[in-house]
């Protein structure tokens, strides 16, 4: 176990190196530098090079490259170009919340397709199978800005139940109820494509279950009905279940990014945006790496989760 | 006098497929009186294992069953679920086919045999433990502690089949039923099955329903053999009785080449597996297309199950020895020149 796992932590490091690169020359590709958007600096060439020279960007590329991988290391990502503060400091600042909501959103997610989807493949071809069907179908085929903003119009502005921006109410003190309420409306936004999403698969992969042998055994041998599912079917369906999970993390952070957009919700969505269109390259090669790292860290998580679900895995 | 410990009558297995339904079981009935070891023998797609899996109502959703199957006195299948329950793994324990696919490939061994008697006797899983391994140990496992942990996959095709075994014995059911307990595993192996299911013959007061397509592990073990084709029962007798003066055709054929009982299928002629849809059931005899004596008669009308020869203990009855479904033995009347081989 522990040479697979330090393996796998050594693609993962490599994975993050390719990563790196890759971010690295495609700001240098990208067209427009920071300083064209600042008028005193845009037609002086003087201020220019002094500008690049204190930020070292006079020196050849894999300096520049080297010298941002290791202060990397050091967790030093830079100063950000438009806020003058440290991008580590930006940075976390906004993580949380994009890991409240995306984690809410999971699990959410989770809780909805779960018992939606076992329902769906005990009862298959049933009704209610097929509506649960044709509702997955409608959930993966809403973009999730338009739903986004349907549901702000709704219940924000023509009813007045939830608020449609940000993660907690202003100038109020810290209060349970309120992030909740704040937290709602992105959650169903970010939870109902992945819902439907997980749903099918679940679906799939109990009723590919439930047609094995050992499930005969299982009944032959008289144990209950919810023994069944629990014990035989749901741990043998749970094993494609991680793999969906972990694949599909992408997406939700993807997501999350339009829908924090969508909410003001302070996370690093907004910021990715922003920091694009203003050119905050160190902010936006920041949060390449930070996302990487994540999407990194969860399929790792994945890789110990499926091999305590599955004994078959020997992990060498 | 005993009451039989299983009466079943009239059993009907019905598959629904896209083309329609498909009889794979047809009015098929016997007993099994407590102790004694009764083979079902027939070729694959006899019907052979959709009617000892009817037997406790285990075929998928989309297998009818019908007629009537008492336990001890009870008609289960009309049974609700609940209550079936009860029978299954407690009264009837089931051994299949293929150890592998019939194992959860997730839980280890001492899960799958201890969660019967959790289920069934209300009791600790550290009580179920001591039985388990004392099951373990009764089939022949050493270092039965450690094959507890032990998952499916990591056991070899053997143990794999003793575990079946140890799972299906565990709440010492009154009937077991062992849908070709041998056939997935290889010559040595099937031996050492055979000789362990003697065993446990001799040592337990247990009923065994033995479903095999090998002549050779019924005669091993078993009192009394009923031969299915097609669906239906074509023969029955004592175990020896069959051997030395088989009555029906197809029952000939197959004790003439045993112990290589695959042969049967390309010595007769005709397709291998009996019929696949109710379409191509024959009027008449359901042997006709693959019999070497094949007479008008056979064509006409499907003959009945006729009982021939006197009368004798059977388990605690005194009934038919033999019963079989051919033209040949029709009315009773066996004329002198007709007599089989």
């Amino acid at each position: 176990m522990y040479p697979f796992f330090s393996r796998r932590i050594f693609h993962a490091i490599i994975v993050l190196l390719g990563v790196s690169l890759l971010t690295f020359v495609m700001m240098n590709l990208a067209p427009g530098d920071p300083y064209h958007l600042d008028p005193e600096l845009r037609f002086n060439p003087e201020a220019v090079a002094r500008w690049k020279e204190l930020r070292q960007l006079d020196q050849p590329l894999h300096v520049q490259y080297f010298s941002w991988l290791k202060n990397m290391l050091q967790g030093d990502f830079g100063i950000s170009l438009v806020h003058n503060k440290p991008v580590w400091e930006l940075m976390m600042e906004r993580v949380p919340a994009t890991l409240l909501l995306t984690g809410t959103s999971l699990l959410v997610s989770l809780l909805i397709s779960i018992p939606l989807g076992v329902f769906s493949a005990l009862r298959k071809g049933s009704f209610w199978d097929q509506v649960i069907s044709s509702f997955t179908l409608g959930g993966v085929s809403i973009p999730n800005f338009w739903l986004g903003m349907l549901l702000i119009l709704f219940f924000s502005y023509h009813f007045k139940w939830l608020p449609a921006a940000g993660m907690r109410t202003v100038g109020m003190e810290f209060s349970l109820l309120d992030y909740l309420k704040h937290l709602l409306l992105p959650t169903v936004v970010l939870s109902v494509a992945s819902a439907a999403y997980f749903i099918r698969y679940v679906r799939a992969g109990v009723w590919e279950v439930i047609q094995q042998d050992y499930i005969i055994t299982a009944r032959a041998k008289g144990l209950g009905d919810m023994t069944i599912l629990l014990r035989h079917v749901l741990r043998n369906a749970a094993l494609p279940l991680i793999t969906v999970i972990s694949l599909h993390l992408p997406y939700l952070f993807t997501g999350a990014m339009l829908t924090e957009y969508v909410f003001s919700w302070p996370g690093m969505g907004r910021w990715i945006v922003s920091a694009t269109l203003s050119r905050d390259y160190p902010s936006v090669m920041a949060i390449n790496i930070m996302v990487a790292f994540l999407v990194t860290l969860f399929n790792l998580v994945a890789d110990l989760l499926y091999a305590s679900f599955d004994p078959r895995i020997k992990y060498r | 006098m005993e009451k039989p410990l299983l009466e079943v009558k009239d059993l009907a297995v019905n598959f629904k497929r896209e083309e329609g339904f498909f009889k794979a079981v047809e009015g098929i009935s016997f007993k099994i009186w407590p102790r004694e070891v009764v083979g079902l023998v027939g070729e694959s797609g006899s019907g052979k294992t959709a009617a000892s899996l009817s037997l406790l109502n285990l075929t998928s959703s989309r297998g009818k069953v019908g007629g009537e199957v008492f336990f001890d006195g009870v008609n289960i299948l009309t049974l609700p679920e609940r209550k079936l329950k009860k029978f299954r793994g407690r009264q009837i324990g089931v051994i299949f086919q293929e150890p592998m696919t019939f194992l959860n490939p997730v839980l280890t061994i001492g899960v799958q045999i201890m969660e019967p008697m959790v289920e069934h006797w209300k009791i600790s899983w550290g009580q179920a433990r001591e039985r388990a391994l004392y099951l373990l140990s009764e089939m022949g496992i050493k270092d039965s502690e450690r094959r507890m942990k032990e998952y499916p996959h990591q056991l070899s095709g053997g143990i794999r089949q003793r575990v079946m075994i140890s799972m299906a014995l565990a709440c010492s059911p009154r009937l077991l039923i062992a849908d070709e307990p041998t056939t997935a595993l290889d010559v040595t192996l099937q031996y050492q099955i055979i000789e362990l299911l003697r065993r446990i013959r001799e040592k337990t007061p247990m009923a065994i329903l033995l479903v095999s397509h090998d002549l050779e592990v019924v005669r091993e073990l078993c009192d009394r053999v009923m031969i299915m084709y097609g669906g239906r029962i074509v023969e029955t007798g004592g175990i020896r009785e069959i051997f030395k003066d088989p009555l029906h055709p197809y029952t000939r054929s197959l004790v003439e080449v045993s112990p290589s009982f695959e042969r049967v299928a390309w010595r007769l002629p005709g397709e291998d597996a009996p019929f696949s849809y109710q379409s191509n059931i024959p009027a008449g005899c359901r042997f006709q297309h693959r019999c070497s004596r094949v007479s008008r008669e056979c064509k006409g009308a499907e003959p009945s199950l006729k009982e021939i020869g006197g009368k004798g203990w059977i388990g605690n009855s005194f009934s038919f020895h033999r019963q079989v479904r051919c033209w040949k033995y029709q009315e009773g009347a066996l004329e002198k020149d007709e007599k089989p081989l």
